[in-house]
């Protein structure tokens, strides 16, 4: 019996995990889970932070969605408050958290083909993204962490040729996207893909899951869908669902939400009427005694923040329930039974942000011997391994 | 509420379709307010239990398997004690 430990490494990431492996031959027979080693007390600090100043906090809870984690924050204190904002700011908070989804979902398609081989498309599909992110800082001034949304509303506004530098932009993702398409169609992508890390919908609604790893599994699981919030009730948004559950649909259905993303943003310029941005909350105002829940639709699921109150300057209780903390729990029953090579492709395809990867130990206890892999040792013995076994794996899939 | 009134009270939600979003525990003075938040569509309840300092926590996992993950955060971030409480696995 082999073992093999993921991380935990790299603390100044977000979510370090450790993964235990528990290896016969190529298959893995056990796989173990380890989380909490950059528990930054997010929520002891919101606590001791003012509401409206709050705001700063949440927005660096993650460096690739943060505009979500802000928005959600703001719509939970503009409910304690008892706060309405402008219709111009719905719409805009709307364009920021679809341009953040299409930037995530871009960023993680890039590192799928790069898991599994393909470093081309990964280089295409970064410098598409790279458009997308100075296209952010011209609007929001920032590259990450944009802190678009503040209680009340929203602190910038589109201005001058803004509106026609999106719109240039999204026409250029739409035709991009195409391509991804037809490339998701390589007979390769499909052999390491499909039929691997099948999530069933009964495991994925018992286990809690979220986001479009729930979606890949067919359950209707999407907060735009279920609750919702500023205008997508009236916006072209479709709930993307897939079938089986394996990669590939989560790829699939990824790349639906891409395109759907494009659809939203393109349909609120539209439909943007010009007004008021947002509504004045006085920094140091405190609202009355009470709770409140906000739910957002993140890129990689469900976003879930409660406040509550207690008259005071600041919240009494804040509790943040990411996405990936939803999801994570459901990846160790993935990953048994899995040959080796595919776990890259499978840890990947949750989207987790796992700095975990970035360096694997190897023990054989047999041999009583440590080998130290990192995270392009991995995914080279994972390329190795399919060049061997192709034929192996290809009939079971195609 | 009693610890078995909890359970049947979440039991039946499930049974509504409702699903586990995550717990949170508020430590007061003597005692702990431990909230389940579930949500079924758009509806979100609140199902609040109270506790004493010196009691432990029914777990939940029976009926919510991803129960556990919270329950165990909670008590990392409060004290609180949990009912048979899951160590996340630990590297060796």
């Amino acid at each position: 019996m082999t073992k093999i430990i993921f991380g935990p490494y790299h603390p100044a990431y977000k979510e370090p995990i450790g993964l235990v492996l528990e290896v016969e031959g190529e298959k893995v027979v056990d796989a173990k889970i380890s989380i909490g080693y950059a528990h930054r007390s997010v929520e002891r600090i919101l606590e001791n932070s003012k509401w409206i100043s709050g705001m700063i906090v949440a927005s660096r809870v993650c460096g690739i969605c943060s505009s979500v984690h802000c928005s959600t924050y703001c719509f939970a204190v503009e409910k304690m408050f008892g706060v309405e904002i402008p219709e111009r700011a719905k719409f805009l908070r709307m364009i920021f958290l679809e341009l953040e989804r299409l930037h995530s979902h871009l960023l993680w398609l890039a590192f799928l083909f790069h898991e599994i081989g393909f470093d081309t498309p990964f280089m295409h599909i970064l410098e598409d993204r790279e458009k997308l992110l100075q296209l952010i800082e011209e609007i929001a001034g920032r590259r990450v962490i944009w802190m678009v949304s503040i209680p009340g509303g929203v602190r910038r506004d589109l201005k001058g040729n803004h509106i026609k530098k999106i719109k240039k932009l999204l026409d250029f993702l739409e035709k991009r996207l195409k391509v991804y398409e037809n490339l998701i169609k390589e007979k390769t992508v499909i052999v390491r893909l499909r039929e691997v890390g099948i999530l069933n919908k009964k495991i994925a609604k018992e286990f809690g899951c979220v986001g479009p790893v729930a979606r890949a599994s067919g359950l209707r699981c999407d907060i735009r869908y279920e609750n919702p919030y500023y205008f997508y009730s009236y916006s072209p948004f479709n709930i993307q669902l897939g079938t089986k559950g394996d990669c590939y649909e989560r790829l699939v259905v990824r790349l639906k939400e891409m395109k759907n993303s494009i659809e939203i943003i393109k349909w609120c310029i539209e439909e943007m009427t010009p007004g008021p941005i947002s509504e004045k909350i006085h920094p140091l105002s405190a609202p009355a005694e009470g709770e409140a829940i906000s739910r957002h639709e993140a890129p990689r699921g469900e976003l879930f923040y409660y406040l509550k109150s207690s008259g005071g300057e600041t919240p009494e209780k804040v509790r943040i329930r990411t996405p990936t903390f939803a999801n994570i729990f459901s990846l160790a029953t993935l990953l048994k039974d899995c040959y080796l090579a595919d776990v890259p492709a499978i840890v990947f395809s949750f989207d987790p942000c796992v700095a975990c990867m970035d360096r694997t130990l190897i023990l054989d206890r047999s041999k009583n011997k440590t080998f130290i892999w990192d995270k392009h040792q991995f995914i080279l013995f994972s390329r190795r391994w399919y060049k061997k076994n192709y034929k192996l794996v290809e009939k079971e899939r195609l | 509420m009693k610890k078995e009134d909890l359970k049947r009270a979440l039991r039946a939600l499930k049974e509504e379709g409702y699903r586990l979003i995550t717990i949170s525990v508020l430590p007061r003075e003597k005692h702990f307010e431990v909230i389940y938040h579930l949500a079924r569509r758009n509806k979100v309840r609140n199902i609040r239990f109270f506790l004493q300092k010196n009691q432990v926590l029914p777990s939940v996992r029976d009926i919510f398997p991803n129960s556990w993950i919270y329950e165990w955060e909670e008590h990392e971030k409060t004290g609180i004690k949990v009912e048979n409480a899951k160590r996340l696995f630990e590297i060796e």
